[in-house]
């Protein structure tokens, strides 16, 4: 055996049997796995998640409690702090945490391209979430208004230390992100394994690259507002608080990044997981609808169009729709909510209604690919087809609301709901489920599960529809009272704060209870059949070099080659066999000089 | 217990992973030089927003000295330059060059570092005077961070250099600082385009 056979274990942490091992805290302080900090990032997500939906219910009772007592004079920090946190301090760093730990795995790479700046991202991060955190209960922040997102009266007596808090946790968090995106881009661009060009790189990592790329492109403008915005307070100015079309549009265009823009961001990749969950579900990869029937007269005149009903064709139709659908996210944004001609009231624009039709070809190709499929069915394609349920119950609630007429209400804090934190929580859930065995070393519990997913669907859909009807009975967003209909769908509305309480506790519980068994337990072998791209020839939990061994890339489902190669004999499986990954980097190696 | 005598030479796999990383360097400094310029076209379009909203624009008091914002857009055409400069001498293995371009664009930059000082120097207005106030020293942040950067990107090539760890062969890390440095420049010369060529 050569020295090039073994495969190089960079970010592998070797210890020796001389050094007492590290607390495990320290261990994960000083790590720069990107596996390590992957689960930091969901471990932290889900614990916000818990508080923000806490912080929600309690905004829910007070809509429903006589006289408004239950927040008291804290409403306002209590909105700004659930409706900005639910997407800076959930949506966006549990995204951020599983491509963190499942890129590489994905591309066949045995780290991030530059593991200590993930780790400076994923630190970052957390330290503007708790700035974020700190600022709100330190001061209610009358500076930054209620979701920092419209343009508010200059604070009497000058900025609070809440306000400057906050503001210190945008230029953070935005840091994080960027630093994050640009090192997830590079990864996926310049790391891939042997064989895996870019049009056979899985879903899931495409999903990564579109929002990473855009977000490449927006959070460079929400940093720019910030930084306005914190020179302007803190040297004791308002003039970003003055009434004028100019603090409009850096309101509306910088500081509400993280509304519109970055959320439906934060969708690609939520979508190019469900993408990954709907091809393993079926062992091959998306197939593209077929084509429309042709009359038969023309048909004998029109060329023959190769490869179009090919497995190939629906994972190029996939990477297509992944991208439109970034690339609207950005149009979306780029428009001034208050002038476009919006489609559909109240929330849909043209470029959001491209967004959906950009997720619609998904959702069909999803269908295809089912259909024609043998499903194994499982808990995780459960929560994609819950996602799928409540994107159709948003989109026919603002065809409904453009019928009606309705804008500018609660209505649309229900849309936000049901799309931009709903559709996203789902598949993170499903995610979870999915790629369980890699992330944590075991199943989650499917009863645990099962619940999960029950209460989530029911909890956004019945949030959604409760702020909806709330909305109809002509109720303003941010609104302290309610009365007839209008406090009925606020008494829904909690409901589904509950029950998607209820559903994070159960998820949380549970990776907690496998995180625990798996300390100090063994690792398993790569179980081939568990999907169809690369991660899953990874060992359960991963060890710190990734792979022990790797199969040769000759398609988008390299393991369903495998599969196939092994279904079809010795000779087959002789042509296609498992191949070291040592192997065949040395080759490559040689190849290069 | 045999122990294995090390090679002459590293594996092959490992020069082809350095080889890897290397181009992730390069791709990584384009991305992240991208989102630099993507902040301060943001900063512009905010210069734009207020400028259509307020008048007068600049505000009264506010005097705009044209010829030091000029004179740095001509150090930034040159920083440009002497920045492939570099580039081209490490391809073509001639160190004397690279040494002296990586000289020049670190002299540039200090230049350029000390022209921004003095214009926030000259400016009698505050950061919370006006909304022109506010965007001119967001402008001059940006502009005075992406300086540093590139300064810090010339001294690790000068010293990489120095140490012979550029090469033709292996001209990476010269293409990472060349990188920062076309940001820095360009950042200017956007800078120099909303403020002072821009400005009615």
């Amino acid at each position: 055996m050569t020295m090039t056979e073994a495969r190089p274990a960079e970010g592998a942490t070797s210890s020796s049997p001389a050094t007492p091992p590290s607390p495990v805290g320290q261990a994960v302080v000083d790590s720069a796995d990107h596996k390590v900090l992957g689960l930091v990032l969901i471990g932290a997500s889900l614990l916000l998640f818990l508080v923000l939906r806490a912080v929600g219910s309690a905004l829910g009772a007070e809509m429903i409690s006589a006289g408004g007592q239950v927040v008291g004079d804290n409403s306002r920090r209590f909105y700004s702090l659930y409706e900005t946190g639910i997407i800076l301090l959930w949506v966006a760093p549990v995204w951020m945490g599983l491509a963190t730990h499942l890129l590489p795995l994905q591309i066949g790479s045995s780290r991030l391209a530059f593991p200590r700046v993930q780790a400076l991202a994923v630190w970052t991060h957390l330290a503007g979430a708790a700035l974020f955190l700190a600022g709100h209960v330190i001061d209610p922040p009358p500076g930054i208004g209620l979701t920092g997102r419209e343009p508010f009266q200059a604070p009497l007596g000058g900025i609070n230390d809440g306000t400057n808090l906050i503001l210190a946790a945008f230029l953070l968090l935005g840091l994080a992100t960027l630093l994050a995106a640009g090192n997830l881009l590079t990864t996926a661009l310049t790391l891939r394994t042997e064989g895996m060009s870019l049009g056979r790189m899985p879903l899931f990592t495409w999903g990564v690259v579109a929002g990473a790329a855009g977000s490449l492109l927006a959070t460079p403008v929400f940093l720019a507002s910030s930084l306005l915005l914190y020179l302007d307070l803190h040297f004791g100015g308002s003039n970003l608080f003055a009434d004028s079309r100019g603090a409009d549009l850096v309101w509306q265009k910088g500081l509400w990044l993280y509304g519109r823009p970055e959320a439906l961001l934060l969708l690609v990749p939520a979508l190019g997981a469900a993408c990954d969950i709907v091809a393993t579900a079926v062992r091959r990869p998306l197939s593209a609808p077929p084509p429309p029937p042709v009359p038969h007269g023309l048909k004998a005149k029109l060329p023959p169009l190769p490869g179009l009903v090919t497995p190939l064709a629906g994972h190029v139709l996939a990477v297509g729709a992944l991208f439109a659908a970034a690339t609207f996210s950005l149009l979306a944004w780029v428009q001034d909510r208050q002038t476009i001609d919006a489609v559909i009231l109240p929330t849909a624009t043209i470029p959001t209604a491209l967004f959906a039709a950009a997720a619609g070809v998904l959702v069909l190709l999803w269908l295809t690919t089912l259909r024609e499929g043998s499903v194994r069915p499982t808990l995780a394609l459960g929560f994609t087809a819950a996602a799928i349920l409540v994107a159709a119950a948003a989109g026919l609630n603002a065809l409904v609301a453009g019928l009606a007429g309705v804008e500018g209400s609660e209505l649309g804090q229900g849309m936000i709901e049901l799309v931009t934190v709903g559709v996203p929580t789902l598949l993170a859930f499903g995610a979870l489920h999915h790629w369980a065995k890699k992330l944590f070393g075991a199943p989650l519990s499917g009863p645990a599960g099962a619940l999960a997913l029950l209460s989530s669907l029911g909890g956004t859909l019945a949030i959604g529809i409760g702020q909806s009807i709330a909305g109809y009975a002509g109720v303003e967003a941010h609104a302290r009272e309610a009365h007839g209909d209008a406090r009925v769908g606020f008494a829904i509305a909690q409901v589904g704060h509950v029950l998607l309480l209820l559903a994070g506790i159960l998820i949380a519980l549970d990776v907690a209870r496998v995180m625990a068994a798996r300390r100090g337990g063994d690792t398993a072998p790569a179980d081939l059949t568990d999907g169809v791209t690369l991660e899953w020839a990874a060992p359960s939990p991963p060890p710190p070099e990734n792979f022990t061994e790797l199969p040769e890339v000759r398609s988008a489902a390299p393991l369903a080659d495998l599969a196939a190669a092994k279904a079809a004999g010795p000779a087959g499986a002789g042509r296609s066999a498992s191949k070291s990954a040592s192997k065949s980097a040395s080759k490559s190696a040689r190849k290069k000089g | 217990m045999t122990v294995a005598a090390p090679l002459a030479l590293p594996p092959a796999a490992q020069v082809l992973e350095r080889t890897r990383s290397r181009n992730a360097a390069v791709v990584a400094t384009a991305l992240y030089g991208l989102a630099a310029l993507a902040l301060t076209a943001a900063l512009i379009g905010a210069y734009t927003a207020f400028r259509s909203g307020v008048s007068p624009w600049p505000p009264a008091g506010v005097k705009k000295e044209n010829y030091f914002g000029t004179l740095l857009l001509a150090a930034s055409g040159m920083l440009m330059l002497t920045a492939e400069w570099m580039v081209w001498a490490v391809i073509h293995d001639i160190r004397r060059q690279t040494a002296q371009a990586s000289g020049l664009a670190a002299f540039l930059l200090l230049a350029m570092l000390n022209g921004v000082l003095f214009t926030i120097d000259e400016a009698d207005f505050g950061a919370a005077t006006h909304a022109y106030g506010a965007i001119f020293y967001a402008f001059m942040v940006v502009a005075v961070l992406t300086q540093l950067a590139a300064l810090a990107a010339v001294v690790v090539g000068l010293a990489r250099t120095a140490g012979r760890q550029i090469s033709p062969t292996e001209p990476q890390l010269a293409r990472v600082v060349a990188i920062v440095l076309q940001v820095a420049a360009l950042t200017w010369v956007m800078v120099w385009g909303a403020l002072y060529a821009g400005s009615r």
